[in-house]
């Protein structure tokens, strides 16, 4: 139980720490803004000390059934529980951000959450081929089990295809790169109607906080596939999805349909392969 | 609280418009952003992100109705910043019959940084000025939390 929560414990600090590590990075990068080391932090101070201005009362609950949501799939994933609770979790916790998306009855509100929806088709079709593909492989769901097969056979050479699907979703998830589903407009222009996401203020806040919790869940499930000590193989991960961050900053950003195609053939396409492949040896 | 409006003004995301003209001020604006003095302030495109809506250019009576629509969406505490002689008084604009208005007829001003075009330092500390001290109202009789009519 006290190794569960420690490691609880330690991806709620891991996560925070990989951002304020890639704000400063990006901070002394020529061209980019000037930030303060801790300014992750101060954005999210500032984010709860903010109104939370919703034409529906109800809608500003939402992010906090996804919070709640989250923090429970983490408690599942660190104490190594079957995967398909994992699922369960992260699934529960999307949908509680998307009924509150479309709950704010506003057009933009409604977009986010059919992009969403969209978002949700191709990481939860993921996630059922990884845990398939881990019953082919090691017999079990669960995770904790996983582990120890991993200590002794590389299961990463057995599933490298998923692992890779695996962060391909972890990407999703953060907005990063070709992944992203995002419909924060950068323009300056505002001769449109307003596209933006529902959330502001401290509902703002607290879905910052659950995708902060909802990185390190992915995070955990990917250090899973690697062969070397838990926390290591942790920290492995965190790099990984660091240089992914920082990559973000550089790469061009595309037109959502062409994203969505994206994450079909990386994390729909790639997991998909390597189980059709456990199959024919 | 003033640590708290000192945390505050170590991340301002601002909500940068031109409204029309020449689009100098905005550009002199997002220049601006990358010098030392304007650390921790970023530029959002979404209103409910903001707490600063820098308005640059010169409003007419459609641009208006977007920017009610815009400040309505931002959470509270938000500030209001006209930047340019544009937005602050209608500049070489004024006397055209096509609907232009100074800024602080449609919204309410928190603070003014005049010139054609302003300068960057000047940009950036009403920026940090406005969130440091609170977001401070300019004018008697307007209230940030009353949702504008359009």
């Amino acid at each position: 139980m006290l190794e569960v929560i420690l490691w609880f414990i330690g991806i709620v600090i891991i996560v925070p720490v990989i951002y304020l590590v890639e704000n400063l990075i990006l901070s002394a990068v020529p061209g980019q803004n000037r930030s303060y080391p801790l300014q992750p932090i101060y954005r999210l101070i500032k984010h709860f000390s903010k109104t939370d201005y919703h034409n529906r009362p109800l809608t500003r609950w939402f992010p906090v059934g996804a919070c709640l949501f989250a923090l429970v799939t983490l408690y599942f994933v660190s104490a190594g529980e079957n995967i398909l609770l994992v699922l369960s979790g992260l699934v529960m916790m999307e949908l509680f951000i998307l009924v509150g998306a479309c709950s704010t009855k506003e057009a933009y509100g409604i977009m986010a959450a059919q992009r969403g929806i969209s978002r949700l088709t191709v990481w939860s079709f993921a996630l059922m081929i990884a845990g398939a593909s881990l019953y082919k492989a090691v017999g079990t769901l669960k995770l904790s089990l996983v582990v120890q097969y991993s200590a002794g056979n590389v299961l990463l050479a057995r599933l490298p295809l998923v692992a890779t699907g695996l962060f391909a979703v972890a990407m999703i998830k953060g907005n990063l790169g070709y992944f992203d589903f995002g419909i924060n407009a950068n323009t300056m222009s505002f001769l449109d109607t307003a596209l933006y996401t529902p959330y502001g203020g401290r509902s703002l806040g607290v879905i910052q906080l659950t995708q902060w919790i909802e990185t390190g869940i992915w995070l955990k499930l990917i250090s899973y596939f690697l062969p070397w000590q838990p926390w290591i193989s942790f920290l492995v991960s965190a790099v990984f999805y660091l240089a992914a961050m920082l990559l973000n900053a550089v790469v061009p950003k595309m037109p959502w349909k062409k994203v969505m195609m994206n994450s079909w053939i990386w994390a729909g396409g790639l997991p998909a392969i390597n189980y059709i492949w456990l199959y024919m040896l | 609280m003033s640590w708290l409006n000192g945390i505050r003004a170590k991340s301002i995301s601002v909500m940068l418009i031109n409204a029309g003209g020449c689009t100098g001020c905005a550009r002199q604006f997002q220049a601006a952003l990358l010098l030392d003095s304007g650390k921790g302030i970023t530029l959002t495109g979404n209103p409910r992100h903001a707490d600063v809506l820098f308005v640059a250019g010169c409003i007419n009576n459609k641009s208006a109705d977007y920017l009610k629509e815009i400040y309505n969406k931002m959470p509270s505490p938000k500030a209001v910043i006209a930047a340019g002689a544009c937005a602050c008084e209608g500049s070489l604009f004024r006397s055209e019959e096509n609907g232009i208005n100074p800024l602080e007829k449609v919204l309410p001003v928190n603070t003014y940084v005049r010139g054609c075009i302003p300068e960057m330092d000047k940009m950036l500390e009403a920026v940090i000025n406005v969130v440091e001290d609170g977001y401070k109202e300019y004018k008697d009789g307007w209230d940030h939390d009353t949702e504008l009519e359009r």
